[in-house]
Order: C-alpha cells, then structure tokens, then sequence
C-alpha cells in the first residue's frame, strides 16, 4: 500500500469519525445510510471497509478490528515481539557501552532512555497480560453463554500464557548479565534483584504466570464438571418429561456399584466386654444361657382326619398340660434385696448384696446383667406392683473417649418415695 | 487401654452415623481420609462393622467419603439402601428444578459442583430482576420436598425457606453467615454419580445442545 492510499484512507476515516462510531457501538444493527454521501464514505463504501445493503450501513469487520486493537487494553491485544525485545535491549546496551567509552554522553543517554523504554514496554506488556488473565478468571470468563466455547476460551488463555513463558525463557540472569557487561547502570536497569529491574519483573511474572496457568487448569477442570451435571440434568429431566420413571433401586442389583449404597447408621450397642480370660468367661455365659428354662414351643398336633367334614367339632377340654413355670432367676435375689432396703431404709449395692449373700458360681458382672434385664421383665410382669415402689440407679465407670458405651459396676436398689431425692 | 486420637474418632463418628465428609464440611478430615495409610485403617474399623470406605470422584482425586455396603446379605442393609435410593428418586425432580433455577438465575457465574459457592443474597437480587424466575422460584412450592415454602411472606423469604430445605438435605452449607454465603457439599457429587448411574441404565443420551439439534435434524 502506497503512502497516498493510506492518506486517502485517513481523509475518509477522519472526515466520517462520528458515523464511524455510530457504527462501531451498533455493530450488527444497521444504520441508515445518510442522505448525503461525503467522497469519503463513498470511497470506504467502494473498498468494502463499509458494507451498504440498499438503504442500510454495516460496518466490515476488518475496520471493527481495527478499532478494537486501538482501543480495546490488554488481553485483545496483540503482544510486542518479545524476541525483536530482546534484540533491541541488546543493541540499545551495547551502543550505550560505545558511546560511554567514548565519552559521548549525549548519545549514551538517547540509548539509554532507549532501552529503558523498550524494557518498560516490555514489563508493562507482561503486567497486563497477567491482569488480563486474572480479570478473565475471576470475571465472567468472556461473555460467551457455551459451555463449549468456554472451554476454548480457557484453552486459548491457557495456551497464550504458555506461550509467553517459553517466550521469557531467554530473559534469565545469564543472557542479561552477558547484556549489562559490568555496567552499573545497565546493571541496575537488567539484572538487579531489588530494584525495579527487568529480571525482577521477568522473575515475578514467570511465578505469576505459572500460579495463573495452575488457576486456568482448574478452571478448565470446573467447567467441564459443570457442563457434564447441566447435561446430565437435562438428560434426566428430558426423561422424566417424557412420562418416564427412573428405577434407582436397580442399584442394589448392579455388584458393581455397591459400595455407592451408604451403610445405616450403627448405633453403639452393648456388650459383654471380654477380658484376657475370655474362653472360662465364655463358659460361664454359656453355662448360665444353659440354665436357663427352654424356650416354650407348641408341638403341633395332627390335623383332624374329619376337618374337612363340616358339622359339630367336639372339642377335648381339659387335656391341655399345665405346667409350672420355673421361677425367674433373679426374683428370690430381687425380694430378698427389697427385703434389705426395708430393713435398712437405705439403698443397697446389688454388688454388695451378691459378695455377701450371692451364689459365688456367678460373677458378679454376669448378675448385674442379669439385674439390669430381669428387672425390667418383672416390673411389667409378676411384680410390677410391689417394684413401682422401687428403682435402680446405676454407678457408671468414667466414660471411654472412644467409645459411646459406658460400662456400669454397681446397681443400686432405691426405694423410690424416700430416696427420690438423692 | 489405648485411646485413638480425637480425629479418628471423630471420623468413625461421622462415617457410622451416616455423614458424608467433603472438602467443604470437614476439610482436614478429608484431607487425612486422602492420605492411603489412614484411609485403610478407618476401612479396616468400617470393616469389622461390616462396611467400607466409599468415595465418589475420580480415583486420585476424590470428592466426597462416606460409609458404603459391603454386600446386601443383612436385610436391615438392604432395607435402607432401598429406602435412600427410593427417597433420592422421589426428591430427584425437586433437585432438578431448583438447580435449573440457580442455574438459569445465575447466569453461569455460579459453580453447581461440590465446593461452589452459591451467594443467597446475589441470587436473590437475580430473581428479584426477573419475572420467569420469580414464577420458576414460585413454582418449587409445588413439589413436595419444597411444600414448607407454600406460606412464605415474599421472595426472599421463600428462598430462604428453599436454602433450609436444601441444607436439611445435606447439598448446601453456610460458609459465611452475615453474607449468606452457602457451599454445595460433597453430597452434590454423590447424587451426580448417582444420576450418572440412572442415566448409563436408562440409556439416556447425554450430548450437547447443539448436537442434539444435529442429530434430530436426521430426523426431518
């Protein structure tokens, strides 16, 4: 393109500036096309700059672009070469060395206001790139409404920052050392650690952009979850829509999946804790659930040959056995403890009542259990009168920090009027 | 005797009492739960229980641990995995049509995955702002997990009345109280799984939008 077409397009740009924008900030709307068309509209219109359908105006997106690269900042922006950078600090460097040797100040200090702009350039370059990436990250990631193109976005921001890190690779201590030569201004500007300097800025950026990479990869990761349960969502519900019922209880039929069924809640139970001795203890409870009366059991009785005649049925009245029900095994020790609390008109240790008067067969723990579960059936039972007017209170051991249970070591029988109280 | 440490127990408390431990409910159990040799020995207590160590997500990187079946040899067992998966059905449209509306009102700001933040007040702004949404957040009050919302004063109070539901459910959690702002919890990723699993029996397609419209455009 020759110097006078970019001044033809200048005139027609400048002298249509206020259409220009109109149609720059309506983009895809039309705008009608003004009654008197300037030689310069004429000329963008004839170069395709700007699109006339009949009566209408659309803007080309060659020029939409171009607007955009002038004034959108940052991330749209295209990158100075950072290789062409490099170069240039590197000439600018050398011809600052040349000149200071030979004393020519003047020149040494165009080269090095040169160099500190290219360097500025390029920190200021790295600086919106990564203000750029966090806005996009912590904003809306672009304003497209498809998971799809997201993702791309993501990719494509992810892609760029990798990009410019291998670009900045050439920028270490090594190569800007090799660039200052000694210099202590060059030195200051290139390679110092505290200052403001080049590498400094490089270093820091390279962090950040490692750390930002880390945050788009899990960006990535977020969004691909997302727009598999939105999925997944539409999926279900198109189902359901279409009249469908879903049959989860397939689940427990599929041996794969079995462990995605959660367990019911274990409540704690309790238990007869089994110390070191445990096969004489084992021994003792079976010989103790030995003794204890078997189970009653209805023998049944031979079908009636003459139960499918209809008629009177004689019925045998008085042969049924009756039998004596074998004491509980707790009663006689329950009435002689009550007995005890009568007497004494205090409340008695169950522990102490079996040391004293208790069958030595039996530990002491199996009575307590024995107790504990007897008294229960009783008070709804046989004595439920007479152990209205009693309670037990249990004497527990310091609770295990592990475990729910707790252990009891004595029961107390209380006579409930005069010891409800304590 | 030998007591275990505190967090241990408070593992196999939350584990048989059927809590679900997540990043966002209980982030350092979960992190010592991602640790292998702890994971085996509270697989080995849920063992003697007769359960095990569940975990929905990918095998590196898991996403919620809970107390899982073994086999389905104990009829309690199988009772109340019937009984979940019949509750988790009957609830699956409500799930659905209230995650529709965080979506929709959200605009995509807002992260439906275990962990994501789900601000009350934003959202409720969001729906205010809009009509359909107003009607979409009415109309929850009409499915039954959501049927305490029926009385509600306005909007924000049904929302709010919605959150309950959704924190009584175990999918969210209050992360900050004077903002209310809520977490989803790692019971989120379980009922995805979930799902996932429904949708792999049924055979129901899971594609893009876009897609979808390619493939019925054969139809045509």
């Amino acid at each position: 393109m020759k110097a006078d077409d970019w001044n033809t397009l200048g005139k027609a740009l400048q002298s249509n500036s206020e259409l220009l924008q109109e149609l720059a900030l309506s983009e895809d709307h039309a705008i009608n096309k003004p009654d008197s068309i300037n030689a310069g509209l004429g000329w963008l219109i004839a170069k395709g700059l700007i699109d006339a359908e009949g009566n209408q105006l659309f803007i080309n997106s060659l020029l939409l672009d171009i607007g955009a690269q002038i004034s959108i900042p940052g991330f749209e922006r295209t990158a100075p070469d950072l290789e062409a950078a490099l170069i240039k600090i590197e000439r600018h460097s050398q011809e600052y060395l040349l000149a200071k040797q030979e004393l020519a100040h003047a020149v040494a200090d165009r080269h090095l206001s040169n160099l500190r702009q290219t360097v500025s350039r390029v920190t200021g370059h790295l600086r919106d790139e990564c203000l750029a990436t966090r806005a996009f990250i912590e904003g809306a990631m672009g304003y497209s409404s498809r998971p799809s193109e997201t993702l791309r976005d993501i990719a494509d921001a992810n892609a760029r920052l990798k990009r410019l890190l291998s670009k900045l690779q050439p920028f270490n201590f090594d190569s800007l050392r090799r660039i200052a030569q000694g210099d202590r201004v060059l030195q200051r500007l290139l390679t110092r650690i505290n200052a403001s300097s080049l590498l400094s800025s490089v270093t820091r950026r390279n962090s950040d952009f490692a750390a930002l990479i880390d945050r788009l990869d899990a960006l990535n990761l977020v969004t691909r979850k997302r727009n598999r349960f939105r999925l997944l969502l539409q999926g279900i519900d198109n189902y359901l829509l279409a009249g469908n019922t879903l049959n989860p209880s397939a689940l427990t039929s599929d041996p794969a999946n079995l462990h995605l069924l959660p367990a019911p809640a274990v409540t704690p139970r309790g238990f007869i804790p089994v110390p070191e001795q445990a096969g004489a203890s084992i021994q003792a409870i079976e010989s103790l659930l030995n003794a204890l009366p078997p189970p009653s059991e209805r023998t049944p009785s031979a079908p009636d040959e003459d139960s499918a005649t209809t008629g009177p049925q004689s019925i045998p009245v008085g042969q049924a056995a009756v039998t004596q029900l074998e004491q509980a095994f707790i009663r006689p020790h329950l009435t002689a403890m009550i007995k005890l609390v009568e007497a004494s008109q205090v409340p008695v240790s169950a522990r102490r009542y079996w040391l004293s008067q208790g069958d030595p067969g039996i530990e002491i723990r199996h009575w307590l259990y024995a107790l504990s579960a007897g008294y229960m059936q009783l008070s709804k039972g046989s004595l439920s009168r007479i152990l209205t007017r009693y309670r037990l209170e249990y004497r527990y051991r310091p609770r295990q920090p592990h475990s729910g249970m707790r252990l009891a070591y004595d029961i107390e029988l209380h006579h409930r009027s005069r010891h409800a109280s304590r | 005797m030998k007591t275990l440490p505190d967090h241990i127990v408070t593992v196999h408390r939350l584990l048989v009492s059927q809590q679900f431990i997540c990043p966002t409910t209980h982030p350092e159990l979960f992190q010592q739960l991602r640790e292998d040799s702890f994971a085996e020995a509270v697989n080995d207590f849920l063992a003697g229980l007769g359960y095990r160590l569940s975990w929905v997500g990918d095998d590196d990187s898991p996403e919620v641990f809970f107390c899982g079946l073994v086999s389905l040899d104990d009829s309690d067992d199988r009772k109340h995995a019937e009984k979940t998966l019949l509750d988790m059905r009957d609830q699956i449209s409500a799930c659905i049509e209230f995650f529709r509306l965080v979506d929709h009102a959200g605009q995509g700001r807002i992260s439906l995955i275990s962990g994501g933040e789900l601000p009350f007040y934003s959202l409720l702004s969001a729906i205010d702002a809009q009509t359909p949404y107003i009607d979409q957040l009415r109309d929850l009050q009409g499915l039954k997990l959501f049927e305490s919302t029926r009385n509600a004063k306005d909007n924000g109070d049904r929302l709010a009345r919605v959150f309950k539901v959704m924190v009584d459910q175990g999918y969210l959690v209050l992360n900050h109280s004077e903002s209310k702002i809520y977490l989803f919890t790692g019971k989120l990723a379980y009922l995805q799984r979930i799902l996932g699993w429904l949708a792999d029996y049924h055979n129901i397609p899971i594609t893009e939008p876009e897609q979808r419209q390619e493939y019925q455009g054969g139809l045509f």
